[in-house]
């Protein structure tokens, strides 16, 4: 935690706007130097997705045949593939394809995931029963397969992609949040919630929820680069993002013939997913122990 | 309760839990009542039936397994058994008011203490947060918190367990209620810190004219707070009476037990020096679930004769303010 504990902060809050706290907030968290290296690389992320046109040197598309298979020069930063294109080029503008999947199918797999499991462990009986059945058939079906075919039905685009494996995290999410609603909610603070005439909305997302966050946030950051990967086996299937349009998934997969005398076509993807799913985690264990008011030193 | 006019009056409750060895009945037709400005003493042994008695006044029995099946509730002309859901909800935390036994873990480790006091007020007085942030913060400086701004925005793991037990009674107190019920407020603290709690809320209740009802297995802490006591016994009220008028002579054979129970720092030699045994009430409470025909008391009891172990007793006025459920006459 940081170096100003709780009781010593500012006591002026209750009558503070919220931004004013918010911005308080990020401040202390910025404090860990662990936090700092977690957030730069993210934004970092976030700025090469929204800008990859003007930084790329080359349009994705470009092919040049003539110097296929070029290793990393000034030139090419990062090499070329075998169609003569720019690896570098490429790996930013697939940082925002590869992205905006993971981060929307885990915040889609989050929301609706986190519901079912809060409403599902919370009031129990049997709804809990047929909820847990159902996420139950779809666990059951391995997830490349589910994820297959529903690409296969709706068609490879970028939206029936990110629906095809929102499902997998929704149930994942539902049986993670189930789990810990279940042993939240038999605390005595939840009782003592029933007990100041609070209603089961209130009790459940006032208090239920916030109190199962860190399990939630542990499966998002861990599913982040799951969801990344998993989008390129399903190009390596010939069902996920389509040429020409690049993703990290498909360029190391395309990459894989390659690996013994042009390493770097499926290298330097492979480095940016590892590198984002670094941060994610941190970011991720970050987040969680910030908004633990114990400092989340207990875990 | 001659004087007085009642503020919540239990009458004939019945709680029973379906478990698989049968039904349990967790309260078996106990009434009791409480006054403006009254402590009610309850006090029994664990799976007495004490805190369930107090749970089901609000409604706050998990069903299923349990389940209020008989007698009534009566607060404010209502009849708390029957009323809506929203009705009860309404009640709760408002007109009456509970603190729990574990003050370590009935407070949200997630929210500040200062959001905690104020969600009552917003939810049932409809104050704005500024106003409840207020009165949160008057609620602090009377449960004799220091430095009340500073707590506001501190956090449940960042006080002691005697703190964490003022915020309880401080969120419970916030809205003013006329009933608050204590369920063995003092149990999780060590002697001096109860102490100290116990004078807080008898402080507090003569300042708000507050009923209480205090659930405690300490006769200790009856003899300190209470004005009136009642003694539950699997399930049943046994005995009723003021508070001097038990300590003085009780008239159930168990409660006589509990009292000679009672470790005395005066007793526990021989005058030889050697340590005597603690005094103890021989036997278990039989299953709840399978009560025998007679007094429930009856395996335990020195003086059972043959009517006690047949016949169920009646719960009868033994002298003045003083009714207790046996057969047999004490001898003073």
């Amino acid at each position: 935690m940081s170096d100003l504990t709780r009781s010593d902060r500012p006591f002026e809050e209750k009558y503070k706007s919220s931004w004013s706290l918010a911005a308080e907030s990020f401040r202390r968290f910025l404090i860990l130097p662990l936090n700092q290296i977690s957030f730069a690389i993210t934004a970092l992320l976030l700025f090469v997705a929204l800008f990859a046109p003007w930084i790329a040197p080359f349009p994705f598309e470009q092919v040049n045949p003539s110097n296929g298979l070029d290793p990393p020069s000034w030139q090419h930063l990062m090499g070329t593939d075998q169609a003569g294109r720019d690896v570098f080029s490429r790996v930013l503008y697939g940082t925002q394809t590869s992205l905006l999947i993971g981060v929307v199918t885990v915040v889609c797999g989050m929301i609706l995931g986190v519901f079912i499991g809060a409403v599902s462990g919370y009031f129990g009986g049997w709804v809990d029963e047929i909820v847990m059945r159902v996420v139950e058939v779809f666990m059951s079906v391995p997830g490349i397969i589910l994820a297959l075919a529903l690409v296969s039905v709706l068609g490879p685009s970028l939206p029936s992609i990110i629906l095809a494996l929102s499902i997998r995290r929704i149930t994942q999410f539902a049986r993670v949040v189930r789990g810990s609603v279940l042993s939240v909610k038999s605390q005595d603070y939840i009782t003592a919630c029933h007990a100041l005439g609070m209603n089961n909305l209130r009790i459940v997302f006032g208090h239920v929820l916030p109190n199962c966050l860190s399990p939630i946030i542990v499966l998002a950051s861990v599913l982040l680069g799951n969801v990344i990967l998993t989008e390129s086996t399903l190009s390596f299937l010939g069902m996920g993002i389509q040429e020409p349009t690049p993703s990290w998934g498909t360029m190391i997969a395309k990459g894989n013939e390659f690996l013994t005398f042009a390493p770097w076509i499926s290298l330097f993807p492979g480095g940016f997913l590892f590198l984002t799913m670094i941060a994610f985690n941190l970011l991720g264990d970050g987040v969680r122990d910030h908004l633990d008011p114990r400092g989340g030193s207990v875990l | 309760m001659d004087a007085m006019a009642a503020v919540l009056e239990l009458k004939n409750l019945q709680t029973q839990f379906a478990t698989r060895d049968g039904i349990v009945r967790a309260v078996d037709g106990v009434s009791y009542a409480v006054g403006q400005g009254e402590t009610l003493g309850v006090v029994g042994e664990s799976g007495c039936g004490k805190s369930v008695s107090s749970l089901s006044i609000l409604r706050l029995i998990p069903d299923p397994p349990g389940k209020i099946v008989g007698g009534s509730v009566l607060f404010a002309g209502e009849d708390l058994t029957r009323v809506s859901e929203e009705r009860i909800r309404a009640v709760r935390g408002n007109e009456i008011s509970m603190i729990f036994q574990e003050p370590m873990t009935s407070l949200n480790p997630m929210m500040t203490i200062g959001k905690q006091i104020s969600e009552p007020l917003t939810r049932h007085l409809g104050l704005s947060k500024k106003q409840a942030a207020d009165r949160a913060q008057e609620m602090l400086a009377l449960v004799q918190i220091p430095d009340t701004r500073k707590w506001l925005s501190g956090y449940p793991h960042e006080m002691s367990g005697g703190m964490r037990q003022r915020v309880m009674i401080a969120i419970a107190l916030a809205c003013d209620p006329k009933v608050l019920i204590a369920d063995e407020p003092t149990t999780a603290l060590d002697v001096t810190i109860q102490a100290q709690i116990l004078q807080l809320i008898r402080e507090l209740q003569e300042k708000m004219g507050t009923a209480v009802i205090m659930v405690t297995h300490d006769l200790g802490v009856i003899a300190e707070v209470a004005d009136r006591v009642v003694v539950m016994y699997a399930g049943r009220k046994i005995e009723e009476a003021s508070v001097k008028k038990l300590f003085a002579r009780p008239r159930h054979p168990y409660t006589r037990g509990l009292m000679t129970a009672i470790p005395r720092l005066d007793k526990i030699t021989n005058g030889d020096g050697l340590s005597k045994r603690l005094t103890e009430i021989p036997g278990v409470v039989p299953p709840l679930y399978d009560l025998p025909a007679g007094c429930a008391f009856a395996d335990r009891c020195g003086y059972a004769t043959d009517q006690c172990r047949i016949e169920k007793p009646v719960f009868e006025k033994k002298s003045p303010n003083h009714w207790a459920a046996c057969w047999q006459e004490l001898p003073g």
